[in-house]
């Protein structure tokens, strides 16, 4: 019996020891922290030095086992659980403190100038002829019009002689084209690809080509040789003037997203009879009249008519039958329009200081 | 071409009372637009015909003259110092208060009453420049005798000149010319036109033989008569004003009549010396292949087989309805003269014109087309006008060759296809005196029932005027009757019809999409001109043979159309080096292949997209990253177009025998051609160093590049719509393997194997592989492969994932000869 009680005593006075000294422990492991935020790892040691298989609680639990006298287990049992228990709590609670005061001490290292500018990443852009063109092709889309393209290089066939411009038609001049070695052109206009297109469908044929198109021209900042046009044809088995008019009035109103006024006149065009151009309201001046407009209060921005008899005929169809209209006009106007923009060489300069105007 | 507002009016005398910008206005809304109108001779005030009495010399100048004057309603004195001034000549003075132009036109000059070195002088006698009719100073202007002292001199020099642009006239001959204008202004405003009336015949009254021949097809009318004892006097001063006021330098009176009568009727006419011409005899032929013609403007043109000229049996005096010869041209010493009128092929005049790059007054209006009805017209009013100035005798009868009489055009017109055409209702009796306001006869008139709507009206004769060439089809008349009731009365419609779903064509679809996927890479687009320069070839060592060549560019750069976009897009980083070296741009274009001709006999011509990277490297240690970055974003791109991965092998980087167009500038053993498919699609390539180097003269700077057709692309449909893929719910475990290759073993065939290697373990499990790691120390090749096994049906154990490895090792180490590390 004695000996139980010596047992009993020394198992005691282990776990009081124990006790005590974790308690030195984790005041110095506090106190170390305080002073230096790496030192929250000891928290780590302790808790193994302590709470561990090799610690002195555990070796005080292992020796219970040995004893008898069920009594006693259970009261040592219960002592040493208690003070694991304790343990245990003190030790989470002292590092969730401690977990708590770094993090805030780290924001506060990390305290922001908001007036200062985040990091930024510069976006990729496409093109703002392309964001153009594919915003006309979606409004043309949306309005019936298929989209098709035409080729750089065609023949005069196509971009003339079935257009209704014979090569003694002195029209032919006014198109200032590029020539090729092969005897074919740097198509001047997307109208080389109406013949094609007319011949292929059945009506209603309603198409938009777009495309780059070229001139001979030397570049100065209002001229370019390469722009780029939407050509539209429409036929269908009647049709008429207002019909023109309406359809691009509708284009325009949708592109520039307002009402806009505008002026229809006669023009010249060997494959349109009637001719026509279209001029809508200056939106630089709003029809005040300014240079870009020459005081005109009104911007050229399309040349139309009815599609040419022998144009129908050429194709195919027969021109009794078959009536419609057709347009040309340049992307890059629109744009000069919409933006304001003073060169019209910017846009093929690939000059980044532009392109990247247009995210 | 230029319009004098006063011309107009002899025709049209209503318009005297029209505002000019009315006129302006409506020639735009009708006919073609008037780019720009300003007044003439707004500066000049308070002119006076006035006659000289009296001319007494300075006493105190010995320039000056004291002149007694007559201006009407008195007689004054002027001092005037030109050397011209004499008693009995009539002239025309600038009253005190009034003013003149100074030395630079539009600078204004008031005159008053002043003492000239002693001597009063009410006013100021004119010369041409000071009234604005030419930059003549010399002397005072000398008028003829029929103008009266005292009549009011202002209003004959004040005009308004409209500037028409031609190009929108392109079809009417008869617009360039005052008349042709007139007839315009005057239908359009519905105002009375008067028509010029012409002479019936020119009585000869002196005799000068002179026989004309016509030996060719393309000059079907030729008119021709000799006039003796003319002189190439001044031109009277109403003669000078009217062509200054369009622009036209006077010359001679004989040379300014023909100028004159072309402005008004559009007819050119010409007048020869007669004393030049060899054996009284004028040819008109196509001239032989490189014979040699000396032109008014003192150049020697070669011509071409076919071109038409005016000669004599010597020599050639004219190249027909384009310019005169200088060894023909009237002159001071002329006495006698041939004048010509003539109508030639508008076809040949324009052909000869654009060769010889000799556009004059003439041929724009020979190649327009002239009213062949009206030359005889014109001939004899220009004789009639040198008469009414000059004495002289009308020498032969009218010499008139005319082998191809036009014949007056009839149509028949269904007005209800015009209303059609339109889209507006017009009224039949509007219709037909539009019509009529243009000269056009309706033959039909009296049987037409004018009040019917348009609808059920019955179709009109009509009679074309010669004049009208344009006027052979319905739509022509239709476009008569829009233009003239008014283009801004159409109201706008939409076209009414099945409305029928469109699409956007594949190419836009796939460019869009790569153009989104490219952008979320980091790439920017660029368009760059579809032409490269001669430089670029030398540069990017480009066969030239391959390319297409331009012939006719005024822009120095434009030589070829490019067949590849690499050089464009490497030029285009180069061009912003200064701003962004480390740049990723791309562009989606066509190409022109030359050694590629389809079945229109047209080059191919495919979509492109061009990729290219530039990056600044300080050693060769990233540069082999950099670059796989490079190809990892082309294939990023093309996954996400959802090509499979088992479609796309790249070749061998040594394997060069390609016959890329820029092959040249790629380097050898860094450039690998993309096949999908089995079929060529693209290459992958860096710019050779030294090209770099030469164009940047940096030794750090690379250049990535790729090229894609995307119309074979899409033509090998391999691009696919996004697809749902059921994925396991079980959880995926990742394991490496990590082996050394050797030197030689293609990384994309051993990932190749695996995935088609089938495992014998029977699980069903998705494995995916892919290499996570690749180095090589000490001459030795590593790489670390990640495999990723997804059960299907659950949770893989331990040792089930282990049995897998194993199997994936050992097809690593049996197959490939690996070992394992």
């Amino acid at each position: 019996m004695s000996d139980n009680k010596e047992i009993q005593k020394d198992l005691l006075k282990q776990l009081q020891s124990v006790n005590q000294d974790f308690k030195g422990r984790l005041n110095q492991v506090e106190k170390n922290c305080q002073l230096d935020s790496a030192a929250f790892s000891q928290y780590t040691e302790l808790e193994v030095e302590y709470l561990g298989k090799k610690s002195p609680l555990n070796s005080v639990l292992a020796k219970l086992q040995k004893i008898e006298n069920p009594e006693l287990k259970k009261e040592i049992g219960a002592k040493a659980n208690q003070i694991k228990t304790s343990l245990t709590q003190e030790l989470t609670k002292s590092k969730q403190n401690l977990q708590v005061q770094l993090w805030k001490d780290q924001m506060l290292a990390e305290a922001i100038d908001f007036s200062r500018p985040g990091l930024r990443t510069e976006l990729a852009t496409s093109h703002i002829v392309s964001q153009t063109v594919a915003r006309i092709e979606d409004i043309f889309l949306s309005m019936g019009f298929g989209v098709e393209y035409p080729y750089e290089a065609d023949n005069a066939y196509n971009t003339f002689d079935v257009l209704n411009i014979p090569e003694s038609h002195p029209a032919r001049d006014n198109w200032d084209t590029l020539w090729l070695s092969d005897g074919n052109l740097a198509i001047p206009h997307t109208s080389a690809m109406q013949n094609r297109i007319i011949r292929a469908n059945e009506l209603p044929i309603s198409k938009v080509i777009i495309g780059k198109t070229f001139r001979n021209e030397a570049t100065d900042v209002r001229h370019e040789h390469t722009f780029t046009q939407v050509e539209g044809v429409y036929l269908a088995s009647k049709s008429n003037i207002g019909e023109l008019v309406g359809t691009l009035l509708e284009f325009f109103e949708n592109f520039f997203g307002r009402k806009l006024k505008y002026k229809f006149s006669p023009d010249f065009f060997p494959f349109t009879e009637p001719g026509a151009q279209m001029a809508i309201e200056c939106l630089i001046c709003d029809s005040k009249g300014c240079k870009v407009c020459k005081g005109s209060g009104y911007l050229e921005v399309i040349g139309c008519g009815m599609v040419h008899p022998k144009v129908i005929a050429a194709a195919g169809k027969d021109p009794e039958r078959c009536k419609g209209f057709a347009w040309g006009m340049g992307v890059e106007r629109l744009i000069l329009i919409e933006q304001q923009i003073n060169d019209i060489r910017n846009f093929y300069s690939n000059n980044l200081k532009f392109t990247k105007q247009f995210p | 071409m230029l319009i004098s507002k006063k011309w107009l009016s002899k025709f049209v005398p209503n318009l005297d009372g029209v505002k000019a910008e009315v006129i302006a206005s409506e020639l735009s809304q009708s006919l073609a637009e008037v780019e720009d109108y300003w007044n003439v001779g707004a500066e000049l005030e308070k002119l006076v015909v006035a006659k000289v009495l009296s001319v007494e010399p300075h006493p105190d100048a010995e320039k000056l003259h004291i002149c007694k004057v007559d201006i009407g309603s008195e007689k004054v004195q002027i001092v005037c110092g030109a050397p011209n001034v004499a008693a009995g000549q009539t002239v025309v003075a600038c009253l005190p208060g009034g003013s003149v132009l100074g030395e630079k036109s539009k600078e204004k000059i008031k005159i008053g009453v002043a003492k000239l070195r002693g001597i009063d002088s009410s006013g100021m006698l004119c010369s041409e420049r000071e009234l604005g009719i030419s930059d003549n100073h010399d002397g005072i202007l000398v008028l003829a005798d029929t103008y009266h002292p005292g009549d009011e001199f202002d209003d004959l020099l004040k005009d308004t000149i409209f500037e028409i642009e031609n190009k929108s006239l392109t079809h009417r001959g008869d617009c360039f010319s005052h008349i042709g204008i007139a007839r315009e202004i005057a239908a359009r405003l519905d105002l009375p036109f008067i028509a010029p009336e012409y002479l019936s015949t020119l009585s000869q009254t002196e005799s000068l033989p002179l026989e004309i021949s016509v030996e060719t097809e393309l000059c079907p009318r030729f008119l021709a008569v000799t006039i003796a004892n003319v002189s190439a006097a001044v031109s009277p001063f109403w003669l000078k004003l009217a062509l200054n006021r369009v622009g036209v330098r006077s010359i001679n009176h004989l040379v300014d009549i023909t100028n004159y009568l072309m402005l008004e009727t559009g007819q050119p006419l010409h007048m020869y010396d007669y004393a030049k011409i060899v054996q009284n005899k004028l040819i008109v032929r196509e001239a032989r292949a490189g014979e040699i013609f000396t032109a008014l403007d003192h150049k020697e043109y070669v011509l071409a087989e076919g071109d038409l000229v005016i000669a004599d049996s010597k020599k050639i005096l004219g190249l027909a309805g384009i310019m005169g010869g200088l060894d023909s041209e009237v002159s001071e010493a002329t006495t006698s003269g041939i004048l010509e009128a003539a109508v030639f092929d508008k076809v040949q005049i324009l052909k000869t014109a654009r060769r010889l790059g000799l556009k004059t007054e003439a041929s724009t209006r020979f190649s327009k087309g002239v009213d062949q009805a009206n030359s005889e017209n014109v001939l004899k009013h220009a004789v009639e006008l040198l008469a009414e100035e000059q004495h002289l005798d009308i020498a032969s009868e009218i010499l008139d060759l005319y082998s191809k009489k036009s014949e007056l055009v009839e149509l028949t017109v269904d007005l209800n296809d015009i209303a059609k055409t339109i889209g507006e209702e017009i009224e039949v009796h509007k219709i037909l005196h539009l019509l009529e306001l243009l000269g056009i006869e309706i033959k039909n008139r009296n049987s037409l029932q004018t009040i019917s709507p348009v609808t059920t009206a019955k179709p009109i004769t009509i009679i074309i005027p010669t004049w009208r060439q344009d006027l052979r089809l319905t739509e022509d008349i239709a476009e008569e009757i829009a233009r003239l009731n008014g283009y801004e009365k159409i109201k706008p419609r939409l076209p009414l019809r099945e409305s029928k779903g469109q699409n956007l064509p594949v190419i836009t679809q796939v460019s869009r999409k790569t153009s989104q996927k490219l952008r979320q890479l980091g790439y920017s687009e660029v368009i760059n001109y579809s032409f490269i320069s001669k430089q670029n070839v030398i540069d990017f060592q480009l066969n030239a043979k391959e390319l297409l060549e331009i012939t006719n560019a005024i822009s120095p750069e434009l030589n070829y159309f490019r067949n590849s976009l690499i050089p464009g897009l490497s030029m285009t980083i180069l061009k912003n080096m200064a701003e962004q070296c480390d740049l990723k741009i791309f562009e989606i274009g066509r190409i022109i292949d030359t050694t590629n001709i389809t079945k229109e006999n047209l080059p191919y011509q495919p979509r492109v997209l061009g990729m290219t990277k530039s990056v600044v490297l300080a050693g060769n240690n990233n540069a082999k990253n950099a670059f796989l970055q490079f190809k990892g974003d082309l294939e990023t791109l093309l996954l996400n177009l959802n090509i499979p991965e088992s479609e796309i092998t790249w070749s061998d980087g040594d394997n060069q025998k390609t016959n890329l167009p820029t092959g040249k500038a790629l380097t050898p053993n860094k450039t690998s051609l993309l096949t999908i498919k089995g079929e060529l699609i693209g290459v992958i390539s860096e710019i050779t160093r030294p090209i770099v180097y030469q164009l940047t003269n940096r030794n750090d700077l690379r250049i990535f590049v790729s090229e894609i057709n995307i119309d074979k692309l899409i033509s090998l449909e391999v691009i696919g719509q996004n697809k749902y893929q059921n994925f396991s719910i079980y959880p995926t475990i990742n394991r490496d393997i990590s082996c050394y290759i050797a030197k030689a073993d293609s990384i994309g065939t051993i990932l190749t194997a695996l995935r088609q290697n089938k495992l014998t373990i029977d699980i069903p499990v998705n494995i995916n592989y892919s290499l996570v790691d690749e180095f090589t120390q000490e001459g030795i090749r590593s790489i670390t492969l990640r495999v990723e096994l997804e059960p299907l049906t659950k949770t893989l154990t331990d040792v089930e994932a282990n049995q897998i490895i194993l199997e994936i090792s050992t097809v690593l180490t049996e197959k490939f000869k690996v070992k394992l590390r």
